[in-house]
């Protein structure tokens, strides 16, 4: 049945290519994927300062405070306390999402890459020195890890995002240490070290690639943990200072929504639902396409 | 004369992928006569499986759809009936064993528990009958100490015992057919040996029809009252047993006897069948067999051969033995 | 005849570990001390049903397993055989007999610096990378044994890449198209991915892989069991002109007793870890000695409905290789088991020349020099 089925295509194509042409044919998450970029580009805009975002975001007009959204051509979210547009601030904040999450996931991929790898390709002390410091972040909660390096290091950009993948890399690299640790026992693992290959051949050329869609859908997913935990931070007002961020948002809602004004929150949570939601449905079918067990059913 | 169980007439079974449609199961017709062994042989990918599943009703739907055919059993249609209707006869009157003993047991629930269960939704026997019946069972599928092993877990037994086990729960309703789909291709030639003397013997003691699929011909050889070779989800030939060893006719048949290494004949020169087997989808018009066949002729390229009658219960699907031929 | 591979003593212990500390509670001895020769052109034949170690012996063999203890002499001269076994002979007596430390000591020694100099498996990390030219492997699994995200041309020339045995990149796609037209692959598909081939193809690949370095010695590891039958006999056929053209020596690994006797002109039988029975496919199949092979040969089935053998049924399951029982392995499935089979291991006996067997029944014989 469906093994007998031989590729239509003349020339070679590889199992990641096959994997994108699957992906491309999922509406949803191609509908998914359309809006991430449009938030990328929304990034772009308040990294660019593109249409003067930057100054409208923290232009304070206080003949302007909170404005009611859809009201007024030029502040369609309306306005907050110190009459700042809120549509722009959300904007502003969609750039630090994404920088956060972003780095986070560059900061952590190295270090799960190096003890999973490492550990389950050796085993042995490596192993158990690494599965003891794993261990060990786990059973701390991952707040109390974020908030005291936080409060020792200071509230910088780079703090968070680093604290985020101090808490964030022992999933990633216990699933990278299990692959491994099937992986060695593969026969082709086993035939490239019957030809005589190295340690760093076998594991860069045959057993990452093999497992990397572990990492890219992790990477993805990195981004919704960081946006709702950037979200917790902020309330008990944490975050990043002098920039707006969805959370810093959102904390400051907790006091308008007294007097009534629930423009920010309304803001901030459109943004952060659209953006979320997309990249979780955009993030499972990355890992349905990428799954090297549907690699046969074109 | 005995009564014939099962009657498959032009069953075609396809499946509809994105790459077209492949014709897994392509106008195959057999019968199964009352408290015999019917051997279905054939390489993988030749449909032997997906009959079987057409049988009991267990072809994925999608992409899989049989889409002409009947299935008779005991004269009625099974093709036609409710899901409802189909389901007691699955466990009551057909069932089946399958290939991989490690994977079929639920690993968390006692044996005797998953063969009494079996009882549970076909008859109205108290527990304590059912668990009876159950360690009967066991008994009688030749496993030492019954009363004990049905106190025991899955993971507590090997393979052969496991297989033991499913056949046990198979044959618990007297089933007028059982169905084992290579059931002893996952285990070692001594129990294999065993397994297959098990369903022998079980088939002459209940007179259960078995429908014994294999890739292996040896098993049918020793197993076997009558066989259907397939090739390609069509099907080339069918004979009895002594017959379809004896004097096979059609090329395909002929390549396949002869190209098994047998035990005790080290110097046999082993026949090879070049080529491979064409792909289900764009299989064309004439002959599956045609790009493989040593004894292939121009008509064989654009027309498919008609199933063609030799003697009686001797049919092959083969424009060597067409009218004209004749 | 001299033999490419020879073998003494080989055993492969994998520890099991339990506990907070990872404490060795246990070992699984896949591999319990076998001693195999491989006469250089021939085919030597592997059999034993799951589980018995013939895989693990396999890759203990081509030196993927580390062994637990033994020797691997690769084309090694018989005197520098002789040599270090009779070393390792008088260590042995000289410690049964309580001599004093210091002359063992030095004797280990020099046995050390010998196994330096021709046993494979004392070779430095590097050193036995360079020999694995020699004996390369063919896998059982067509899907598993090729990396399914490098291109065939590529896996094929691996082995081309790790030695650097080629001074161009059309060298390399020479030789690589060269293997692939050798071994019965359209040398077009150089740049296709392996899951667009079926599994014939796929262990042709797996071959070629192999034949990439030039090696004396392949390994066989059920290279066609996966394979549909009409299959099998193209690969068995491939194999068979591939030993002619190369010059090569096989070690076939295998389940199926039919395969395996037609395939190779020695035969050793597995059993729990254990070789019990070796002899020439004649006389294995028609003096079978050890009531295990007796028990494994008449269970096979055979293609001809007018033949009905009398079936040997070993009772019970093969044991745990944790703990196996005490004196001979199969003693407790054995039908025709005494009092000294349940006490002691029997030594390997020489009924007839060139046909050893590990079992009680034969004492009177002479014992096999190993």
């Amino acid at each position: 049945m469906a093994q007998k089925i031989v590729s239509k295509y003349k020339e070679g194509k590889s199992p990641f290519v096959l994997s994108m042409i699957r992906l491309g044919r999922n509406k949803l998450a191609m509908a998914a994927l359309f809006i991430v970029v449009f938030y990328i580009m929304l990034a772009a805009i308040g990294q660019f300062n593109i249409f003067h975002i930057k100054d409208i975001a923290s232009n304070n007009d206080f003949d302007l405070r909170y404005m009611k959204p859809f009201q007024n051509i030029h502040h369609i979210f309306g306005t907050d306390n110190f009459g700042r547009d809120v549509f722009a601030r959300a904007i502003m904040g969609t750039k630090i999402s994404l920088f956060l999450g972003f780095l986070s996931g560059l900061l952590m991929i190295p270090i799960a890459i190096f003890f999973g790898s490492l550990s389950g390709y050796y085993s042995g002390w490596f192993d158990d020195i690494a599965m003891y410091i794993m261990s060990v972040i786990v059973a701390i909660p991952g707040m109390l890890i974020i908030l005291s390096l936080i409060q020792v290091v200071g509230r910088s950009f780079f703090t968070i995002a680093f604290a985020f993948a101090i808490t964030g890399w022992v999933g990633l690299a216990r699933v990278i240490r299990g692959s491994f640790m099937q992986a060695k026992e593969f026969e082709y693992v086993l035939a490239a070290k019957n030809l005589g290959a190295g340690d760093a051949r076998i594991i860069f050329k045959h057993i990452l690639p093999n497992i990397f869609h572990f990492i890219i859908v992790r990477f993805v997913l990195n981004f919704v943990g960081v946006i709702k935990s950037e979200v917790f931070l902020a309330y008990i007002g944490l975050s990043i200072i002098g920039v707006p961020t969805w959370g810093t948002m959102l904390d400051d809602s907790k006091l308008e929504l007294m007097s009534g004004n629930w423009q920010n929150l309304i803001a901030a949570t459109i943004f952060m639902f659209l953006f979320l939601v997309s990249l979780n449905i955009f993030g499972d079918a990355l890992r349905d396409a990428l799954d090297p067990k549907l690699k046969n059913v074109v | 004369m005995s009564n014939t169980i099962l009657e498959i007439h032009n069953l075609k079974t396809y499946f509809h992928t994105e790459e077209g449609i492949v014709r897994a199961v392509d106008d195959v017709s057999f019968h199964i006569q009352e408290g015999e062994i019917l051997g279905l042989v054939g390489e993988s990918g030749c449909g032997k499986s997906v009959t079987s599943l057409s049988i009991m009703g267990l072809v994925p739907v999608p992409p899989g759809k049989i889409e002409d055919g009947e299935i008779l059993f005991k004269g009625k249609d099974l093709l036609k009936m409710s899901d409802k209707e189909l389901q007691k006869i699955r466990g009551d009157e057909i069932t089946m064993i399958f290939q991989e003993p490690m994977t079929a047991l639920n690993p968390v629930s006692k044996i005797g528990d998953q063969i009494a269960e079996v009882l549970e939704f076909h008859s109205d026997l108290s527990k304590k009958e059912r668990w009876e019946k159950a360690v009967e069972m066991i008994r009688l599928v030749g496993i030492p100490e019954p009363e004990k092993r049905a106190d025991s877990y899955p993971h507590e037994m090997s393979g052969g015992m496991r297989q033991r086990i499913l056949i046990a729960m198979a044959l618990i309703k007297d089933p007028s057919l059982l169905i084992a789909d290579e059931p002893t291709t996952a285990l070692d030639v001594t129990i294999q040996a065993q397994i297959l003397d098990l369903i022998k013997k079980l088939n002459e003691q209940f007179h259960s029809a078995v429908l014994l699929i294999t890739h292996d011909l040896a098993v049918i050889a020793e197993n076997a009252d009558r066989v259907v070779v397939m090739y390609a989800g069509k099907m080339v030939e069918s004979a009895d047993v002594k017959t379809l060893f004896g004097n096979p006719k059609h090329p395909y048949t002929r390549g396949l006897l002869k190209s098994i290494p047998v035990l005790g004949e080290p110097d046999k020169k082993l026949h090879i069948i070049e080529g491979n087997v064409p792909n289900l989808i764009d299989l064309p018009p004439g002959c599956p067999f045609y790009n493989r066949c040593p004894e292939a002729m121009d008509r064989c390229i654009n027309e498919l051969p008609v199933i063609t009658t030799l003697e009686e219960g001797h049919t092959v699907r083969c424009h060597l033995y067409g009218e004209e031929n004749k | 005849m001299s033999n490419l591979v020879e073998i003494y003593d080989l055993k492969k212990h994998f520890p099991i570990k339990a506990g907070l500390f990872k404490k060795t509670v246990g070992h699984i001895k896949a591999v319990d001390g076998i001693t195999l020769k491989i006469p250089k052109g021939e085919t030597v034949g592997l059999v034993g049903e799951s589980g018995c170690g013939k895989t693990t012996a396999g890759r203990t063999i081509t030196a993927l397993y580390k062994p637990t203890a033994g020797e691997m002499f690769f084309d090694t001269s018989r005197e520098d055989i002789d040599e270090l076994l009779a070393l390792k002979k008088k260590i042995k007596g000289l410690r049964e007999s309580g001599t004093d430390s210091a002359q063992i000591h030095d004797l280990e020694h020099e046995l050390v610096l010998l196994r330096k100099r021709m046993d494979m498996y004392s070779l430095p990390k590097r050193e036995l990378n360079k020999r694995r030219r020699d004996f390369q492997m063919v896998f059982q699994d067509p899907y598993g044994s090729l990396n399914p995200r490098i291109p065939v041309g590529d896996i094929i020339g691996e082995g081309l890449d790790i030695h650097r045995m080629y001074s161009s990149k059309k060298e390399r796609k020479e030789k690589i198209q060269d293997l692939m037209a050798k071994t019965g692959i359209d040398p077009a598909y150089i740049n296709r991915y392996p899951h667009e081939f079926s599994g014939g193809q796929r262990q042709r690949i797996g071959i070629a892989r192999a034949l990439s370095l030039n090696p004396k010695l392949l390994v066989l590891d059920e290279p066609v069991s996966a394979l549909d039958v009409s299959i099998q006999v193209q690969i068995l056929d491939l194999l068979e002109k591939l030993q002619s053209d190369f010059d090569l020596t096989y070690l076939f690994i295998a389940h199926d007793l039919s395969v395996v006797e037609y395939f190779s002109q020695e035969v050793a039988v597995m059993y729990l870890g254990k070789i019990v029975e070796k002899a020439s496919r004649e006389k294995l199949y028609k003096d079978k000695l050890h009531p295990y092979t007796k028990a494994l040969i008449s269970a096979v089935p055979i293609p001809d409905p007018n033949k009905k053998r009398q079936r040997i049924i070993l009772e019970g399951d093969v044991p745990s290789p944790v703990s196996p029982p005490k004196g001979c392995y199969f003693h407790p499935r054995c039908s025709e088991c005494m009092e000294i089979c349940k006490q002691e291991e029997p030594p390997v006996f020489e009924p007839k020349e060139g046909h050893t067997v590990q079992c009680w029944l034969y004492k009177g014989s002479k014992l096999a020099d190993e």
